[in-house]
């Protein structure tokens, strides 16, 4: 909000340059963002925190300071001569819904003249940003920016009956609004009534029909409390945010109400020619109760980290119009005055203490205990994973967790629970929360192939969310994403493109970094956005874990890809939360290994996989690997078969094995391997 | 030596100085050192015609022509190794400034990496990192948190509900102090990263997605002093060892007393620039002291119990960090972007 220095200058005496007014305002918690010098005027820009209603005008904001620099605070005056007792005209005030409007006051003024507000108060409303209007809704806004408290005033003829009634609205209710916007009410939104109808939106807006006018010659004043949610909603339903609302629901002051009404009825006979035909009607069902709130000394120095002087903490409260009850044992009994909504507690004092005091004075110390370690294993072994990807070779990217259900379900793989929609999303075309990583992994792909960047390799480590039996399942996932070469090497025709093998070798690292010792693979045939063929889901323990492999060429094609796109998905829960793998040194063996190549054909259903699966299988201890040396498909293999050279590595940590034993071994193997698979020797 | 010895060994110095070549060398060692048909065996076996009396003197004369000829020919070798050696080295020499090598730069995404960084100098005050999820309720997101229902409080983070209204997307990290405390009892010292989700329209400064830190210290006594100690601290780690701190009153519905806390400027140094808009400071974080209502909302008794919390954007410190120009090129991901922050990783 903006304050006008001169305007302050009306309440307190200032020597201060803006700019230190500036600097001490922000340091008592009312931040200002930018002094500018407007004509003889400075303004300050005011960002005032939704806990400080009190401080959404001019008076308040010279309280702040009256207090800081120790100078009196004006008020502004109010009639002294006495008001009419007996009003001149038929006007009657009642509350009907006394839960949502504590308080109001109205009073009758007769014979004004709508015209131009006077000059000077023309300055101060434009110095703020208000724009005048006439002179009585100017009154209205100049005492809004002078005291905080918004006013209304009503055409008086045109109010039926010369009633006015506080209550709920009838369903279906309508009412026109000073906007000129009809709107359609519901029984939770508080209304002002005359005898038949709304005129009012009870503190967000007035009635077009009792708006004042040229023809108006008598006004009923407003000045009313109304509870705070009870504005913000009847506000939020209807799309509104007026000034006055924004003051209401903050918390207005219960005190406050017959004081800005005189003091706007003073400044209407005086500018707007009136004269007050009524009493002060004050309907004021419920009173303010301020609390008691004890405040602690030793409690003080236990959350500010000093020993406050008894002396600046009374005058300090007192000062801000904090009543102190009492002082015994070390804790003064203290009552914040109306206007303070956010003093509940002797922490909210504390801090008025502390904000007097100075943040900026309060000492600087360390806590002086230790805690108990309780970083989850979950984070731990994600930030390994990062650190693996990494040292892989690849980048680690962030991308959008709001996604269209088409692209993420394409990229899904698989289709457990659904996506999580978003209600109120800020692209129409991206109503849902992720589910799955590669939609963005497979966007970001794209966008750097356009780049024409080359040789790209990309991971992203995030959480993604599923609609699963009505329950949110979170899950961290990984996708890994690559095209391009992944060592580049042209000069000496050394490169090496990306491909399916490399993709498994990346996979395969990242699961024995997270001491996941065996995994299984099967074709990925099923999975959608894979070409099949060149696709695999692995398992571990029996659950799927993850799917890799080429993207899909239809689909590749339909992006637009002008290469080889590989792409894989890890679940990473199950892993993450796996207890630490026991690890111990084990001796390494002073005994040579062994080996002995075998080459045979096989048919081409039995993968080497199987066959490796196979040999482990018998349990021999001696069998320490199996490689696979060579893979040949030619004219001299038979139609359905392919030829493998498989190195098979021998070793016993207890000795060296002898040619013989190794030659044993070996036949074991090939028997096995003749009986199970049908190889044929070359 | 012997005049029939010396001559031989003279014909032998005469034959190394023409040699030029490894065959040339093969030839001269078999026609001088061969076993059967060599000129050194030859002269051994003329010993059975040498006088018994002569036979000594032959004997140590035959064997020092040896010890000659082999170093001779010891350091021929070595000079036409030499030779050979220099030759290839012109021969193999590279164009030392032909292209590397291109192997694979793995790198972490600048906001992660800035994360990672501000959890590290937490670590090391013996912090604990906890988390939580991003798709919350409203009792975890503001009312634990002490926001009332319909408080204009709850303006200040546009909210995404999910799935009917049921959750929203958290607005920051600080219901992680809401479950950390519910789970673990005090002393406690944790720092909660994570995403948050505002419904901002995406500019050069905002992004529906950012990153934040929340900080959390709850134990018998800890202070307001306590909490300006620590972010000093944290600020001399993190941007500057001479940066000043500075804490203002402001509000947050979870802490009371409340702060914002700036640090002096990075970029001037305090005497006022652009980025700071002349102020001399930049706003970096906000804090308090954690609000007794929130003790309650997480069954712990205010009384017994002190603490403060923390709350930073970790996505305004890259930006701070690197002068980053534009908030969405974190989410472009376009690696010639992502490969500026290699050489700082």
């Amino acid at each position: 909000m903006k304050i006008s220095l001169n305007w302050l200058k009306d309440f307190i005496m200032l020597d201060e340059s803006s700019v230190d007014l500036a600097h001490d305002l922000s340091m008592l918690g009312l931040a200002v963002d930018t002094v500018a010098t407007v004509g003889p005027d400075e303004i300050l820009e005011l960002d005032i925190t939704a806990n400080r209603p009190d401080c959404l005008n001019h008076l308040g904001v010279a309280r702040e300071l009256s207090v800081a620099y120790g100078v009196p605070l004006r008020r502004p005056g109010v009639p002294t001569a006495p008001l009419p007792e007996v009003a001149a005209v038929p006007v009657e005030i009642s509350i009907a819904g006394e839960d949502l409007c504590f308080r109001y006051c109205g009073l009758v003024i007769d014979g004004v003249r709508l015209q131009p507000s006077p000059q000077w108060l023309q300055e101060r409303l434009e110095a703020v940003g208000q724009r005048p209007i006439n002179n009585i809704v100017d009154i209205t806004n100049y005492v809004l920016q002078e005291l905080g408290h918004p006013l209304h005033a009503f055409d008086f003829r045109r109010l039926k009956q010369g009633r006015i009634i506080v209550r709920r609205a009838r369903r279906g209710e309508k009412i026109e609004t000073l906007d000129r916007q009809v709107r359609i009410l519901t029984e939770e939104m508080l209304v002002i009534a005359d005898a038949e109808d709304a005129v009012a939106l009870a503190g967000v807006m007035g009635g077009a029909h009792s708006e004042v006018d040229e023809g108006s010659t008598s006004i009923l004043l407003e000045s009313a409390w109304f509870l705070p949610t009870s504005v913000r909603k009847t506000a939020r339903q209807l799309g509104m945010n007026t000034e006055a609302s924004y003051h209401f629901e903050r918390g207005a002051d219960l005190e406050m109400p017959p004081y800005a009404l005189l003091r706007a009825a003073t400044l209407m006979t005086e500018l707007a020619g009136g004269e007050i035909v009524s009493p002060l009607i004050d309907v004021y069902p419920r009173r303010h109760q301020p609390p008691e709130i004890t405040l602690r000394a030793n409690q003080l120095r236990r959350l500010i980290g000093i020993d406050a002087i008894p002396d600046f903490v009374e005058k300090t409260l007192q000062r801000l119009e904090f009543q102190v009850v009492g002082y015994d044992d070390g804790a003064w009994r203290v009552r914040p005055p109306s206007f303070r909504v956010d003093v509940s507690l002797e922490a909210d004092l504390i801090e008025e203490i502390a904000r007097f005091q100075g943040y900026d004075r309060l000492p600087s110390t360390l806590p002086a205990f230790a805690a108990a370690p309780v970083t989850a294993r979950l984070t731990r072994q994600r930030d390994r994973l990062r650190m693996y990807m990494r040292e892989s070779g690849f980048q680690e990217i962030l991308t959008n967790s709001f996604v269209s259900t088409r692209r993420d379900a394409e990229f899904s793989m698989d289709n457990r629970g659904a996506n999580i929609p978003v209600d109120n999303p800020l692209a129409e075309e991206e109503p849902f929360f992720r589910a799955n990583l590669l939609g963005g992994m497979v966007e970001t792909l794209k966008f750097n192939e356009n780049n024409f960047n080359q040789n790209v390799r990309l991971f992203e480590i995030g959480a993604a969310y599923r609609l699963e039996d009505e329950k949110i399942n979170e899950r961290h996932r990984l996708a890994v994403g690559a095209y391009g070469e992944y060592i580049v090497h042209k000069w000496m025709a050394r490169n090496q493109p990306v491909d399916y093998f490399y993709l498994k070798g990346v996979i395969q690292g990242l699961l024995e970094r997270l001491g996941v010792s065996g995994f299984t693979l099967a074709p990925g045939d099923d999975i959608a956005f894979l070409q099949p063929g060149h696709a695999a889901v692995f398992s571990v323990d029996g659950h799927v874990r993850g799917v890799f492999g080429l993207l899909n060429q239809k689909i590749s094609r339909d992006w637009k890809f002008r290469q080889d796109i590989l792409l894989g998905e890890v679940e990473l829960n199950s892993f993450l939360s796996l207890p630490e793998p026991a690890f111990a040194f084990r001796h390494l063996s002073r005994f040579p290994q062994v080996t002995r190549d075998l080459s045979f054909t096989v048919d081409n259903k039995v993968s080497f996989g199987t066959i490796k699966r196979g040999l482990f299988g018998l349990k021999i201890p001696e069998i320490v690997d199996v490689k696979l040396l060579d893979l040949y498909k030619g004219e001299d293999v038979p139609q359905g078969r392919r030829a493998l050279t498989v190195r098979l590595v021998f070793q016993d940590p207890q000795r060296t094995l002898t040619d013989r034993e190794a030659d044993t071994l070996r036949d074991r193997v090939t028997g096995f391997l003749v009986k199970e698979y049908e190889i044929r020797f070359r | 030596m012997r005049k029939d010895l010396e001559q031989i060994l003279v014909e032998f110095r005469q034959e190394v100085e023409r040699v030029a070549t490894d065959e040339h060398l093969k030839q001269l060692h078999g026609k001088y050192f061969s076993r059967e048909k060599g000129v050194l065996s030859a002269q051994l076996r003329r010993i059975r015609e040498i006088p018994v009396a002569e036979r000594p003197g032959f004997g140590q004369d035959v064997n020092l022509l040896k010890q000659e000829m082999e170093a001779e020919f010891d350091r021929l070798t070595r000079t036409l190794a030499d030779e050979d050696y220099h030759r290839r080295v012109e021969q193999e020499r590279l164009d030392i400034t032909l292209p590397a090598v291109g192997l694979p730069r793995g790198s972490f995404h600048p906001i992660k990496m800035v994360e990672q960084e501000l959890c590290g100098i937490f670590e090391r005050m013996g912090y604990s990192i906890v988390e939580g999820p991003e798709i919350e309720t409203d009792f975890y997101n503001f009312g634990a948190l002490n926001f009332p229902p319909d408080h204009p409080a709850r303006d200040e983070q546009d909210t995404f509900f999910v799935a009917g209204g049921r959750y929203l997307l958290r607005t920051h990290t600080s219901p992680v102090q809401i479950r950390t405390m519910q789970q673990l009892a005090p002393p406690l010292k944790i720092i909660a990263p994570g995403k948050v989700f505002r419904k901002d329209t995406p500019d050069a400064t905002h992004y529906p997605i950012f990153h934040q830190i929340e900080g959390l210290v709850v134990a018998e006594n800890v202070s307001l002093a306590d909490l300006k100690g620590t972010l000093h601290d944290f600020a001399r780690q993190f941007f500057a060892p001479d940066v000043r701190v500075r804490l203002r009153p402001s509000f947050f519905p979870f802490v009371e007393p409340g702060a914002e806390v700036d640090i002096s400027c990075i970029f001037c140094g305090g005497s006022g620039c652009r980025i700071c808009k002349q102020s001399g400071w930049i706003e970096i974080l906000g804090a308090g002291m954690v609000h007794p209502n929130v003790f309650v909302n997480c069954g712990l008794d205010p009384e017994e119990h002190t603490g403060f919390a923390f709350g930073m954007g970790v996505d305004r410190m890259a930006i701070l960090k690197y002068g980053v120009p534009d908030i969405r090129m974190f989410w472009e991901n376009d690696v010639r972007f992502l490969n500026q922050f290699w050489y700082v990783q």
